[in-house]
């Protein structure tokens, strides 16, 4: 008997799942990052960085494939006994909560800055906590339908891209490896934060139908969002001047407000709207996790709970404290710092830990 | 109770959407669909604006004031003070900078605002005008449109022809930022009516330098965009003694397509650039009679020289003021990137000194529906 037979998902929805939480903030800022770093040879970066993350991401699948029922809050608390596995799983929780914070404190400032100068952020915050009870309640097979539906209903936007194509100067680009690979490999760790989102594998691989599929769905997975990256940095390197994109904080909107059509002007603000879906295929999965593994840990069935009390601590939160925009790439730094380890350091020690698993149990049989 | 609280809870969401204060009518907004930059006599900044009136009691279907303000953002309120509605930048189409303030360095500074600020639009066209942009924000010629109106479709359709550029507040602040090229846009001037002058030429620093007329901006054109909208040429046919006539003989031939290659070497201490320009032509006008079909290719000769002598003109004079409005600097970058590193934040004076080699090469493809 499954587990989590009523909670499936779909080889798609895992796919699209984790290209979800892939393609947040990161597509925002990256060009200007990879430009700073390593100019317009900085889309190279992106594949490097996208390789590392798809062989991180197998490692992290092979280590799975060893307990496929388990998730990983059972696993860890396997490896290190109950008390000392609760802990670790709790460090895991910190962090997945770091990333929700981070997603949505970055989302309601970029309302704030773009859309709603004027409205307090915590009627923001408000008005997006009832979506996210809504679809995060459902647990992980709503979260999989909903990061499918978004995906689609975002499609057009690589389309309505393409009608800047004429503007673009592609002599920008050259020389190619302006200044040797140094830049280059410096302005991959900027990639690193864009890609992370591939460790919540390690929470969705347990639910995943058929898990023959997990491997290659992963690696489909990050190459889709290494494919939407590496078109948004093409492009605004194409069209800003190698000189001026380093002045945006947000290239990629930069981008966008130049788009003008005869019926339509300012597609940049339809596009911010579409983007927050984006966004919330990011922050919905952390979230949840987040609620998931405290109610793991105290042994709860139900995470709707959990659920609640979360979003109420974040209007509160919301509420008594805006953050400034250097306190928001503070902890967008921070993140990347911490996911760091988290997405290339603990799957690869996690894959030794459990190889070391297997023998100790076989031994154990004996 | 499980009604209850989804009922309170739709009661909340409700209640909060009227939270959203950036929500304007549009009967309270002034739309500012022109924005002018002036300077006076005494050396002050002066502010424009230009937008419609949609009020049926209003006799004028178009508002216009000028203040004196220190900044954008400063003027704004200054303008809320006069106009009805709330000043908006969102809708600007025109952006129109006068020549005194032209002339003046570090003017772009003023335009941060239009930057830094999300709502505002950034597809304004920029417009040099040539007098006091007081004549032009007053300006109503009975037969024409709202004069903002009137000058978005003036200057986008005399783009169409190529006759000036249409650069707008995003491009120029790409061609600001660039260090491989100086800026370029648009010239307006008014004597009665309001009149496209061609193209203005800045400096690096945005400066004034030169005009070129509607007649030499298609070269300018061609060699940043290739073909773009329509390209017609005409000139003089080279024939000796033809001063006297009153029928001149000229030719004038639609450009069809354009492939230009630019290859940038750094020879002997200078940069280097070669030109090689496919212009695939179509004859439109031919005031003589001539032979096309045995003398055809005697005809691309002619049009070759004279595309190459417009070029050495236009790039002469450029080199002259020390300007790059063809952006060679990024074909400088592309292909002798370790020369260009060294000289990067001084192109404009190393511009000068390059070496800049056309070969056109034309084809006629057509010849008219006559002989």
């Amino acid at each position: 008997m499954k587990k989590y037979a009523y909670n499936e998902i779909t080889v798609m929805q895992y796919i699209l799942l984790i290209h979800g939480t892939q393609v947040g903030i990161g597509m925002l800022t990256m060009p200007r990052d990879l430009a700073a770093k390593a100019g317009t040879d900085g889309w190279i970066s992106i594949i490097i960085g996208g390789i590392m993350a798809m062989v991180v991401s197998l490692i992290l699948v092979s280590a799975m494939k060893r307990r496929p029922e388990m998730s990983i809050v059972e696993i860890l608390q396997l490896l290190l006994g109950k008390w000392l596995g609760k802990v670790a799983v709790l460090i895991l929780t910190l962090y997945c909560l770091l990333a929700a914070a981070t997603i949505f404190a970055y989302a309601i400032s970029l309302i704030n800055v773009w859309l709603l100068p004027q409205t307090p952020s915590f009627i923001i915050v408000l008005l997006f906590t009832i979506p996210a009870y809504q679809v995060i309640q459902g647990g992980v097979r709503i979260l999989g339908r909903y990061s499918e539906l978004v995906f689609y209903l975002t499609l057009w936007m690589p389309v309505v891209l393409i009608t800047t194509w004429p503007k673009m100067n592609w002599v920008h680009l050259l020389p190619v490896i302006k200044e040797g690979w140094k830049p280059i490999l410096h302005a991959t760790q900027s990639t690193v934060l864009s890609f992370l989102g591939f460790e919540l594998a390690f929470y969705l691989y347990p639910f995943l139908q058929k898990k023959q599929y997990a491997a290659a769905g992963i690696v489909v997975a990050n190459t889709l969002s290494m494919l939407v990256f590496l078109s948004v940095t093409i492009f605004c390197f194409g069209f800003f001047s190698p000189d001026e994109i380093t002045q945006f904080t947000w290239p990629t909107l930069g981008l966008w407000k130049v788009i003008e059509f005869r019926f339509l002007e300012r597609v940049d603000i339809i596009f911010l709207a579409f983007f927050l879906f984006i966004l919330s295929t990011t922050g919905f999965p952390y979230i949840y996790f987040t609620v998931f593994s405290t109610s793991q840990l105290l042994g709860h069935q139900d995470h709707r709970r959990h659920l609640q009390i979360f979003l109420l601590l974040i209007i509160i939160v919301g509420w008594l404290y805006t953050p400034s925009f250097s306190d928001l790439s503070k902890l967008v730094d921070l993140w990347g710092k911490i996911g760091f380890i988290f997405a290339y350091a603990f799957p690869v020690l996690l894959s030794i830990a459990m190889l070391f698993l297997r023998k100790t149990s076989v031994g154990q049989k004996v | 109770m499980r009604k209850a609280l989804h009922i309170l809870l739709s009661i909340i969401v409700l209640l909060s959407l009227p939270g959203c204060m950036d929500r304007i009518d549009l009967e309270d907004a002034t739309l500012s669909l022109m924005v002018g930059l002036d300077l006076n006599e005494k050396n002050e900044l002066l502010y424009y604006v230009s937008s419609p009136v949609f009020n049926r009691e209003a006799k004028v279907k178009s508002e216009e004031y000028g203040i004196r303000a220190e900044s954008l953002r400063q003027a704004r309120g200054r303008f809320d003070e006069i106009v009805s509605g709330v000043t908006l930048a969102g809708k600007i189409q025109v952006f129109c900078v006068g020549k005194r303030l032209l002339e003046t360095p570090d003017w772009f500074r003023l335009m941060d605002v239009v930057y830094r600020d999300a709502r505002f639009s950034v597809n304004a066209r920029m417009v040099s005008f040539d007098g006091p942009v007081h004549d032009l924000f007053h300006s109503s010629p009975p037969t024409k449109p709202r004069i903002a109106l009137h000058l978005t479709k003036l200057i986008d359709t005399a783009n169409r022809r190529n006759v000036t550029v249409k650069t707008t507040m995003q491009e120029l602040h790409r061609q600001m930022y660039e260090k491989g090229m100086t800026p370029s846009i648009t010239k307006l001037d008014k004597n009665k009516e309001v009149k496209v002058m061609g193209t203005a030429l800045l400096t690096e620093k945005g400066a004034f330098a030169t005009l070129i007329s509607g007649d030499e901006t298609p070269y300018l054109q061609m060699l940043l965009h290739g073909k773009i909208g329509e390209i017609s040429l005409s000139m003089p046919y080279p024939d000796g003694q033809q001063d006297k006539k009153i029928v001149k003989k000229r030719i004038s031939y639609f450009v069809k397509g354009v492939d230009k290659k630019i290859k940038a070497t750094y020879v002997d201490g200078r940069f280097q650039f070669d030109v090689d320009m496919k212009l695939r032509v179509s004859i439109s006008e031919r005031q003589f009679p001539f032979d096309m079909e045995k003398d055809y290719v005697k005809m691309e000769k002619v049009i070759e020289k004279e595309i190459l002598h417009e070029y050495q003109k236009l790039i002469t004079k450029c080199q002259k003021l020390k300007i790059d409005p063809f952006g060679f600097g990024l074909y400088a970058r592309a292909h002798a990137y370790p020369e260009w590193k060294k000289i990067e934040n001084d192109w404009p004076n190393t511009f000068a000194q390059a070496t800049v080699r056309i070969v056109p090469d034309v084809t006629i493809k057509g010849n008219g529906i006559v002989k």
